[in-house]
């Protein structure tokens, strides 16, 4: 096991000066390759017992057991550029892996960064080299918090202290690790430096919100999906592959899995695999193995839906590989031709030209993963599908997340609302808002909806309840309420929102299409106007996103009766 | 009749003068005025008597029909409207004159002109008509989506049919696309009295067709108007079209000239596969040829290589140009299947490349070679540099220098064009196309032509390491990764065919230069198997390297067996080996048929070994694997292969791989003693392809034949 000048300095807590005196004065032997020095373990633990110094390996390092001149590395940098001020990192991952899983047609490296401008000041660098130059750049950024990249200057907030962890390639449900392995096939070590610069994640979440999605496209090449991972905005990863040995589960003949490794002859003590297969839920195997051959066959005793594996390095229990994933049970497409050839024809006599346009064929189709399998496995999927649903709504149901109503359960549902609405505080300042495009402005005496939106206003009574709605507003028609004494409406404010004829609309023309109540405790989807719960019923859903309620106050903050607007808002009183 | 007899007399007198104006100007598309307002406006300035005027105009609006915005005369009134017309126009040449004649049905007006007009005023007439359908083109005011079903309610026609809209890839590409899919624009979308006009003149004066096309920039009027034509004269002489092209004719004329003459070699080649199949049956011939005491194929064949020659009397850049926009084009005209080059197209092509080399005799210079990719250019497809290749191998061995020069630019408008489609992540390239497969073997002969003495591998190497292919691009960019690959296996195609023409050249094949070929080709399709779910080991570039490199690279057994142990030569590569290898043997002076066989018991126990118990592979391999087991004759592995094909689900066989299943089966059950569960397996599995009741079809006739044969031979029975 190699270490690097810093890693034996750390290790005997004295700075690498002292250290780099003793390789100099050839007190401590060690290696050159290229322009970087490494010192074997053994070596350095015999050179610091010599001198009396304590000596604290470090956890794993980062070099691992193998020969860091036999790899080669991937260094990319995704860099902030600031105007009169430095290049700041926000994260910078070095990969490393075998030079032979490079490919055929991989160069020599190029000496020199690669540097790619991005939009909004951002910059990517990257630079192939051999691990060893990559481990002499990470020494070079921890000893002097500056990566000198030809001609860019990239500063760096690292903590100095040190954590290391498996990513694993997949997010199955078995998988615990946060960040999933950047290798597609392997599993890997991963050596990570902390930036604690909350001024420099703010900044990077300001990018993120003003660049929609571009930013994911154009980092794409930074190995690393910082976009979902602000946690580790100005961090140094560095992620070693695991590809000792590649392994994969592949559907064998019949019904087996086949689970292969790519070594002829792998040392039979030198791995362990388990791999598991389950089926709705149910484990149809689970079989751990010393991986001693290319292919090991598994047999199934049914159809499965779900299959992982992990492999273990029998010398220290180490888990290098895990993998867990669902199959693909079935997929369903239709294809549906608009016509058949049209056929033109003009009338003879009075010009008229008709065009006779059969109807064209159509197919659907289904791949399924169960096709020709027994039967019955298609029985228990179908069984499993139900239960699980019910399983669901069930727990959706208790945690009030869902409640379902029928038609002939309006008034439930209504008392549902009114609860919803009663329990947002009075002393909020937030308003209610209740969002149904068909909201009823004009109504008939008798109708029943009036004493449901009259128990809605009085649940609302002393906080502002404002209603939006796509209602049409007639100016020479009085709205129901207007026959009500002025206190039932006096906290209660409606917005209609219509087709703008000066402003070219969404697509649709509506300015919304999804109805939804807004209190202060969450916002609830509803799954149809309340002119509707009558016939069709309602489904209200709790969600947590806080979608509706911006789309809702950017909606209530277009001003009225503009035309400037990209709707017609008028405010029904 | 009587009706328009009695209309005609109780039309007022005051308004029969004015109806051609009601006409001329209603039904101009220059003027934006509806027939319906003229009549309205007119009748009532001419006719002062309230009466009068209302009767006047009631009679007028009965003369007419309307669809859409259109208003026609109708069918019965025409004969009536046309007499009041003529009167009215007399020797007037004006716009409004000539679109009143114009709103008239062609066989009326036209009846009328011949019977009354003498020759003078029938050119005046012309003249005039050009010079308005000039104006309407010019201002773009040809097409309306009334009458149409496509564009019918459509907002924005003007601006999606404008004139400028309706451009496809090239000159004679415009017109191949408004042949194929513009029946509707041409037939009806083309404003009527435009249609009436055009018919009209091309009537009139055949002769000035040229000028009219020169004058009337529009393509669906330009169409129009030769449509008209040939179907006149296609069935007296079906080779007229061919004169249109002239030196001083316009290139719309010369492309609508291409697109007519290869038209009828479509008509004629219809004409003789329905002869083949109805002898005897009365058709109804489009030309003035009929079988069979007339050629129709020769017929065909001349029309193509005389379309040539004919392009060749243009001036010479013109026509190098012309040729190179034919070859690009002509095939989707004559070539519908996509699947093989069809034999019109190799002789068009064969007739091109010929009239080429002939201007290459003569004098060639660069400028050609750009006029040349100029008129190839005409097309977006990639694989228009086949062209260049073919006419540079054609004439290597007597301009050596020009035709390195051309092979050249071909290979560099391939790395122009690799490096271009996998920065936009869209390289793709179907082998199964013959322009696919055509334009590769010509980028090999132009490899072939330029190597000199550098060698094939280091050429695709050269390219590979510049492109995103190594496993960081795999992973982080799986689409230019994508791309990258299938550019890679382009390019290994090329350098494999190119070892042939290189041979071809006289210059020395180096039997472990081409190894090093092989061997790069295999690491690639082992290497690119691993990052894209496509099975790259059973691709087309593994079989041409293993064929390569028995063909070229001189191989010893010992490297044979070496492949058959080692992992980068898929399942393919080693069926191909052994298929080459036997055809090999085959031509070989002297066979050693025990040491031969030796060898394959060697290979098929080095095979063995990655082959396992199969369980790996996926059904594609599973058939390569299969298909050398036949050939090894190795039965025990045969009976293996079958059932693990078996297995997959039936939606994975096609009837090929159905054929194969039986074969396998057969084979294995001629020395392995035949199990219940094998004999089910051959029983379902031929009734499922050949049912008892059903048709064989021709090209399984042999395969059906031989898996008989060897069923009968064992007395199994299964229809």
């Amino acid at each position: 096991m190699y270490l690097t000048v810093a890693q034996v300095a750390d290790a005997v807590n004295k700075d690498q000066g002292y250290v780099r005196q003793h390789v100099f004065r050839r007190h401590l032997a060690a290696h050159r390759r290229g322009g970087n020095i490494f010192i074997d373990q053994e070596d350095a633990l015999r050179w610091a017992i010599a001198r009396g110094l304590e000596f604290n390996a470090p956890i794993e390092n980062v070099a691992t057991d193998i020969n860091p001149d036999k790899r080669i590395a991937r260094i990319t940098v995704l860099a902030l550029d600031e105007l009169d001020e430095h290049n700041r990192n926000l994260f910078t991952l070095i990969r490393h892996r075998r030079e032979e899983s490079l490919g055929p047609w991989a160069k020599p490296f190029a000496q020199r960064w690669i540097s790619k401008e991005l939009d909004n000041g951002l910059r990517l660098l990257t630079l192939d080299c051999s691990l060893a130059r990559a481990l002499g750049i990470i020494d070079e950024i921890k000893d002097t918090r500056t990566l000198r990249a030809d001609d860019f200057e990239i500063h760096y907030l690292l903590h100095s202290a040190v954590r290391q962890y498996s990513a694993y390639r997949d997010d199955g449900p078995n998988t615990d690790a946060a960040i999933h392995s950047p290798f597609s096939k392997h599993s890997a070590n991963v050596t990570e430096y902390w930036s604690f610069d909350t001024e420099l994640r703010d900044r990077w979440m300001e990018l993120e919100e003003s660049s929609n999605s571009k930013l994911q496209h154009s980092t794409r090449h930074l190995g690393f999906p910082l976009n979902k991972r602000m946690d580790r905005v100005g961090n140094l990863m560095i992620a070693g592959a695991q590809d000792a040995i590649t392994c994969d589960v592949l559907r064998g003949p019949g019904s087996s899995l086949c689970f292969v490794v790519d070594v002829n002859t792998p040392s039979p003590d030198a791995y362990r695999a388990t791999i598991w297969s389950t089926f709705c839920g149910n484990e149809v195997a689970r079989r751990e193995f010393a991986v001693t051959s290319r292919q090991t066959s598994i047999p199934l005793s049914s159809t499965i839906d779900r299959v992982g594996f992990s492999v273990y390095r029998t010398s220290d229990g180490q888990c290098v590989d895990m993998m867990d994933s669902f199959l693909i049970m079935e997929i369903k497409g239709s294809l549906e031709l608009d016509s058949k050839p049209t056929v033109h024809f003009q009338h003879r006599k009075h010009h008229t030209k008709h065009t006779f346009a059969p109807r064209g064929d159509s197919t659907t189709f289904s791949v399924s993963a169960i096709d020709g399998g027994p039967e019955m496995d298609s029985a228990i999927r179908r069984q499993w599908l139900d239960h699980r649903f019910i399983k669901l709504e069930m727990r959706a149901r208790r945690e009030g997340n869902l409640v379902r109503f029928e038609p002939h359960e309006f008034e439930h549902a209504i008392d549902h609302v009114v609860h919803l609405v009663r329990n947002h505080p009075s002393d909020s300042n937030e308003p209610i808002y209740l969002v149904d495009p068909y909201f009823e402005l004009y109504l008939r005496e008798d109708a029943d909806r009036i004493q449901a939106y009259l128990k809605i206003f009085g649940a609302a009574h002393g906080r502002p309840l404002q209603i939006l709605c796509i209602s049409k507003f007639d100016v020479g028609k009085q709205p129901w309420w207007s026959r009500y004494p002025a206190q039932v409406t006096e906290n209660v404010c409606i917005r209609s929102f219509t087709k703008n004829g000066a402003v070219q609309p969404s697509k649709n023309g509506k300015a919304f299409h999804d109805r939804y109540l807004i209190t202060s405790a969450g916002e609830y989807l509803m799954t149809n106007s309340i002119n509707g719960w009558q016939s069709n019923g309602v489904t209200i859903v709790r969600l947590q996103y806080g979608v509706y309620r911006a789309e809702s106050e950017r909606l209530w903050s277009m001003s009225l009766n503009s035309t400037d607007e990209p709707y017609l808002v008028e405010e029904v009183s | 009749m009587a009706t328009q007899q009695s209309n005609e007399t109780i039309l007022p007198c005051e308004a029969r003068p004015v109806v051609w104006k009601i006409f001329g100007i209603g039904q101009s598309p220059l003027t934006g005025r509806s027939t319906h307002d003229m009549i309205n406006l007119l009748l009532r300035e001419e006719i002062p008597s309230a009466a009068t005027r209302d009767t006047a105009i009631s009679i007028v609006r009965d003369w007419v029909e309307s669809s859409g915005e259109r208003v026609y005369i109708k069918q019965d009134k025409q004969e009536l409207v046309a007499k009041l017309i003529f009167s009215g126009v007399g020797n007037d040449r004006s716009s409004y004159a000539i679109w009143a004649i114009g709103s008239l049905e062609r066989s009326v007006s036209i009846e009328y002109i011949r019977s009354n007009w003498n020759k003078k005023e029938i050119e005046s007439f012309v003249d005039a008509t050009i010079g308005q359908l000039e104006t309407a083109c010019s201002l773009d005011k040809v097409l309306s989506a009334t009458g149409t079903r496509s564009f019918s309610g459509e907002e924005n026609f003007q601006s999606k049919i404008s004139k400028n809209s309706l451009v496809g890839e090239g000159r004679l590409g415009s017109f191949q696309l408004l042949s194929n899919y513009g029946f509707e624009l041409i037939q009806f979308a083309l404003h009527p009295p435009l249609a009436n006009l055009i018919e009209l003149v091309v009537d009139l004066q055949p002769e000035k067709l040229g000028v009219l096309i020169a004058r009337v920039d529009h393509p669906v009027m330009q169409i129009r108007a030769t449509q008209y034509r040939t179907a006149m004269i296609r069935k007296k002489h079906h080779r007229k079209p061919l004169q249109w092209i002239a030196e001083d004719s316009c290139d719309a004329m010369i492309a609508l000239s291409v697109l007519h003459t290869l038209e009828t070699v479509n008509l004629l080649d219809s004409e003789i596969s329905f002869t083949k199949r109805n002898a005897g049956v009365v058709y109804q011939w489009s030309t003035e040829l009929q079988a069979p005491q007339d050629d129709l194929d020769n017929a065909a064949k001349n029309l193509i290589v005389d379309l040539i020659a004919r392009l060749a009397t243009l001036e010479k850049f013109r026509s190098v140009e012309w040729i190179g926009e034919i070859l690009s084009c002509a095939n989707s005209t004559l070539d519908q299947s996509g699947v093989r080059q069809s034999r019109r197209c190799c002789q068009l092509e064969s007739s091109s490349i010929d009239q080429l080399a002939r201007i290459a005799e003569k004098d060639w210079s660069d400028n050609l070679i750009e006029a040349y990719c100029d008129g190839l250019r005409h097309t977006r497809k990639s694989t228009w540099t086949r062209h260049l290749a073919n006419l540079a191998w054609t004439i290597h061995e007597d301009y050596p220098d020009l035709a390195v020069a051309m092979a050249q630019k071909a290979l560099d408008e391939l790395d122009k064009w690799v490096g271009e489609q996998v920065a936009s992540q869209h390289l793709y390239w179907n082998w199964e196309d013959w322009e696919c497969r055509e334009w590769v073997a010509g980028l090999g002969a132009a490899l072939a032509l330029t190597i000199g003495d550098s060698d094939l591998h280091s050429w695709v190497r050269s390219r590979c390491m510049n492109l995103p292919l190594i496993v960081w691009d795999a992973e982080e960019d799986s689409r230019t990764f994508y791309s990258a690959e299938n550019a890679a296996q382009l390019l290994l195609l090329v350098a494999l065919h190119s070892v042939e023409f290189v041979k071809e050249n006289n210059k020395h094949v180096d039997g472990s230069a081409v190894i090093a070929l092989v061997e790069a080709a295999w690491n690639h399709c082992e290497y690119a198997g691993k990052h894209i779910i496509e099975d790259r080991e059973s691709s087309v570039v593994a079989e041409f390297a293993a064929r390569a490199a028995i063909i070229f690279g001189s191989p010893t057994d010992r490297w044979l067996m070496n492949q058959a142990s080692a992992t980068s030569a898929g399942p393919r590569a080693l069926w191909a080996l052994i298929d080459q290898l036997i055809e090999h043997r085959t031509y070989a002076t002297a066979p050693n048929n025990d040491s031969d066989k030796l060898f394959d018991r060697e290979f098929e126990h080095a095979a063995l070994d990655r082959f396992g118990d199969g369980g790996t592979f996926g059904f594609v391999p599973l058939q390569y694997w299969g298909r050398l087991w036949l050939l090894l004759r190795s039965r025990g592995l045969a009976k293996k292969t079958a059932t693990l094909m078996l297995s997959f689900p039936t939606r994975f066989f096609d009837r090929y791989s159905k054929i194969l299943v039986l074969d396998l089966l057969c084979m294995s059950a001629e020395t392995l003693k035949l199990d219940r569960e094998t004999m089910d397996q051959i029983d379902s599995t031929y009734r499922g392809l050949w049912p008892s009741v059903g048709y064989t079809p021709e090209t399984e006739q042999e395969d059906r034949r031989r898996i008989d044969h060897i069923l009968s031979s064992l007395g199994i029975s299964v229809s």
